[in-house]
């Protein structure tokens, strides 16, 4: 009993700031206020239709895309052969591999700062996708290979003996069998990228900024209610992606 | 040379890992004859696995040759081998269905829809799960994914089978059952299968032959009863069934070991050492009316096995460990002495 009242109190406390944020968009004032004045869906209408909202948001979502399509091409291979092979260091490349989970975020986006700088790749779409791809290699090698760790390679041997080749054992067993660890990865690269706010904040630019970089900026200078329609859109975004999943996995 | 017959021939294969190391298999030789059931009986580590392997692709022999009707298939990928496969896992595919899982070798060679059809219904009729189709492998038992594991390698009749330990991970009664049955399969269809076990009861009930295995090498290739009659080294006398292994020496027509005078059926060719066998259904309890083939021991232990004793004692001075069948040791206890005789024709020399 005490522990259920307990349980639902800690519940509200974690979820109380996105209640105060989901109740804030509702506000149209010029800037936030708790509670708002009137309730309206004015800052979700503006949300949508202004272009300083939607191409930040637009450009999330295409480095989301490319920088997870980059690290997956990247990685699975990398993943798969450390799964099979035994090679002369192993550990000291999978530290190379593990250094960006390590390595504090500003320290990271500095270092783009000036590293992108010198090549040219500061302010562009193409840098900000690299660095997020950088970024997310640790996350998803350590998905995949927990993912190969369980995997019965019997399976690929029982797939060419059955006479199938390589390409369609992969095509045919390896791939769907693995398909739950490659959405997983696939997934939280991704998010990883459209959440990401320091290094975008150094690299970005205007010309390539990304939502949380403009979501930091509209609280700086305007803090207007539609900082909050972003957050609970977003929120109610991953919420929905996670009950789905949890769905399927009943 | 390997028999130019021969359905499978394995000549002077070997396996290494790394230079220096002893080889996995050492330069081993085997005919096959087509239509026979051919058990690699052996312990872990002996290479029986590691040869098995080789025949199915997955390993490159370091030297030697594999030959198919002659034809030397090292070069052939494993997956246009066409010989079926069955593993100790199973290996089912999970996210097939149990009749996916046994048209998958007919998808894969282009089979069409309607002879696929067909085809997979009969093999999972001779193996005995007609209406299993719909199921997924986890919701099958073991015998029963080993029955599909098993329609999965024949379903695209391959002249040539090779099952690497299957029943290792069933109970003894189901595991009996599905060694009638594979019996049965093997030989209505006339497929040569190489079985590869370490449970020499089981190489024994199934096989036509079997090559026993010990560090690499071949120590024996022999049908199951000349196998246990007449095994050609110590490890194989042990490994098969229970047996007496007695040091004797060889000496101007005689033979002395510590049991006492040993005339066997068959002379020894040669002096020198040599290793008399006799199986423990030979032992007899009661003195020998002759001085030789018989041995009085001063019993210092017993061990009770259910089916068998094994005897700690001395013949004179020479400690002894005697095997024999529990029902002929009624009576001996520690401290007794216990006349045991045999006859000549159950002594067998390992020379």
């Amino acid at each position: 009993m005490i522990a259920r009242t307990l349980a639902i109190l800690v519940g509200l406390f974690i979820i109380a700031p996105m209640v105060v944020v989901m109740v804030m968009s509702f506000g149209a004032g010029a800037s936030l206020a708790f509670p708002p004045a009137e309730f309206t869906w004015a800052s979700y209408a503006r949300y949508f239709t202004d272009p300083r909202w939607m191409v930040p948001t637009w450009n999330s979502l295409v480095i989301g895309v490319i920088s997870t399509a980059i690290t997956m091409a990247v990685t699975t291979p990398a993943a798969f052969a450390f799964a099979l092979y035994g090679f002369r260091g192993r550990n000291l490349i999978r530290l190379v591999i593990m250094m960006p989970l390590m390595a504090p975020a500003i320290v990271m986006a500095l270092a783009y700062f000036f590293y992108f700088g010198e090549i040219g790749l500061l302010n562009t779409i193409a840098g900000v996708a690299v660095a997020h791809a950088c970024i997310a290699i640790p996350l998803v090698f350590l998905i995949l290979s927990a993912g190969l760790k369980s995997f019965d390679w019997t399976l690929l041997r029982a797939s060419q003996a059955a006479g199938a080749g390589p390409w369609t054992s992969f095509r045919r067993v390896c791939f769907p069998v693995l398909r739950p660890s490659f959405l997983v990865a696939a997934l939280f690269a991704f998010i990883n990228s459209f959440d990401e706010t320091v290094i975008a904040l150094f690299i970005s630019g205007r010309a390539a900024s990304t939502l949380p970089r403009r979501m930091f900026e509209n609280v700086r200078q305007e803090s207007d209610p539609v900082v909050a329609v972003v957050s609970t859109l977003l929120f109610l975004l991953v919420a929905l992606i996670a009950t789905v999943a949890m769905m399927r996995r009943r | 040379m390997p028999d130019p017959t021969a359905h499978l021939a394995l000549d002077r294969l070997t396996k290494r890992y790394r230079d220096g190391q002893p080889a996995a298999v050492d330069d081993i030789a085997l005919d096959v004859e087509r239509g026979s059931f051919v058990s690699f009986l052996g312990p872990s580590g002996s290479g029986k696995t590691t040869t098995l392997m080789m025949i199915a692709g997955f390993e490159a022999a370091t030297r030697g040759r594999i030959l198919l009707d002659g034809r030397d298939i090292a070069a052939v990928p494993p997956y246009r081998r066409n010989f079926g496969m069955v593993f100790q896992n199973y290996a089912l595919f999970p996210h097939m269905t149990v009749a996916q899982n046994v048209a998958y070798p007919l998808e894969v060679r282009g089979i069409g829809r309607d002879q696929t059809a067909r085809r997979v219904a009969e093999g999972l009729d001779i193996v005995g799960l007609g209406g299993f189709a719909g199921r997924r492998p986890r919701e099958l038992s073991g015998g029963q994914q080993q029955r599909v594991a098993l329609a999965r390698a024949l379903v695209f009749e391959p002249t040539l089978v090779l099952m690497d330990e299957p029943l290792g991970a069933l109970d003894k009664n189901l595991r009996e059952q599905m060694q009638i049955e594979i019996k049965a399969i093997q030989r209505r269809l006339g497929i040569t299968l190489i079985y590869v076990t370490h449970d020499q009861g089981e190489a024994m009930s199934m096989s036509d032959r079997i090559a026993v295995f010990n560090r690499g090498r071949i120590e024996q290739v022999a049908s199951p009863l000349d196998l246990y009659a007449r095994p050609a080294t110590r490890f194989v006398g042990e490994f098969v069934g229970e047996s007496n292994m007695i040091e004797a020496v060889v000496a101007g027509g005689r033979i002395d070991s510590p049991w006492g005078p040993l005339r066997p059926a068959r002379p020894a060719t040669a002096d020198g050492r040599v290793l008399a066998m006799i199986r423990p259904e030979a032992i007899e309890l009661g003195a020998g009316d002759e001085p030789h083939n018989r041995a009085d021991i001063v019993v210092d232990n017993l061990v009770h096995y259910g089916d068998r004793v094994v005897l700690f004692g001395r013949c004179g001075t020479a400690p002894v460990k005697l095997t024999a069948w529990a029902r002929d040791a009624e009576g001996i206890a520690p401290g007794h002495t216990a006349a045991v005789r045999w006859r000549g024709e159950d002594i067998h020399l390992i020379e």
